[in-house]
């Protein structure tokens, strides 16, 4: 699929990388189809592009490598919603916001984005669970190496 | 909207397979039990609401975020499950994600506290 992004220009995404949401994500209803692309090599952050509507695109990261305890139970809704028949083929991305007066990184572990492996259909879940809040600090000012994304190399 | 009066104890349907139940009525605070099948997903409004308001903060806060270009497709992350966890059962511990078949007859128990 071609596709011509404000932020990466004019991308060849391939079939196998297309992740399906069929109910969009909460607040975007319309999004559809997006890709996961590296932030920078070796980081725990991804974009995560929209493709139908290439105006969006949202930081996101592996929860655990900063939350290594982090246990989600799958509703059995947003289960069937993916296909997912097995735990082993689910991954997990969160959503990240940047506080950029705070200079700080949250993270949503309340609404997770949860991935069929198998099928690349993906559906962001909300759990209702009184130890995930949708802004756990990820990194502040001087803090991970990967948290130093404000300042604009481009 | 439909606006109805009800008592503690007393049920509303909504469409064949959705039952409200007033469990009880205290000061300004009313506890509501929900029956609907499984697969019906049932949310505090304010939950999705949240939820929704950290998204699109989400998007507004990454439009100022400079970074190199990608250059193809990123790996997925793995399945982030530790290995005894592969089994669908809970082991000690607790697996990452378990899917749960028991989620509404939790919710259920939460509303009645």
């Amino acid at each position: 699929m071609r596709v011509d992004t404000p932020r990466f220009g004019e991308m060849d995404v391939p079939e196998e990388a297309i992740l399906t949401f069929t109910d969009g994500l909460y607040g975007f209803p319309e999004v559809r189809e997006c890709c996961l692309l590296p932030y920078q090599e070796g980081s725990v952050l991804r974009w995560l592009q929209c493709l139908n509507d290439p105006h969006i695109a949202l930081l996101t990261v592996e929860p655990h490598a900063f939350f290594p305890a982090y246990d989600i139970e799958l509703p059995e809704t947003d289960a069937a919603g993916l296909d997912l028949e097995n735990a082993a083929e689910a991954a997990i991305v969160t959503l990240v916001t940047v506080l950029h007066e705070r200079r700080a990184m949250v993270t949503n572990l309340a609404a997770p984005i949860v991935i069929n492996t198998a099928t690349r259909r993906a559906r962001q879940v909300i759990l209702d669970d009184d130890r995930y809040i949708t802004r756990h600090m990820l990194a502040q000012d001087g803090g991970a190496e990967d948290a130093r994304i404000d300042q604009k190399s481009g | 909207m439909l606006v109805l009066t009800r008592r503690a104890g007393e049920r509303i349907r909504v469409g064949d397979d959705v039952e409200i139940v007033v469990v009880s009525v205290r000061d300004d605070q009313v506890r509501l039990g929900l029956a609907a099948p499984r697969g019906v997903p049932i949310y505090r409004a304010e939950l999705i609401e949240q939820v929704e308001q950290e998204n699109l903060a989400a998007a507004e806060s990454a439009v100022r975020v400079g970074g190199a270009a990608a250059i193809g497709p990123a790996q997925l992350p793995g399945p982030r499950l530790k290995s005894a966890d592969c089994d669908s059962e809970r082991v000690n511990g607790g697996p990452s994600l378990t899917r749960t078949h028991a989620g509404h007859e939790r919710r259920h128990r939460r509303a009645h506290g």
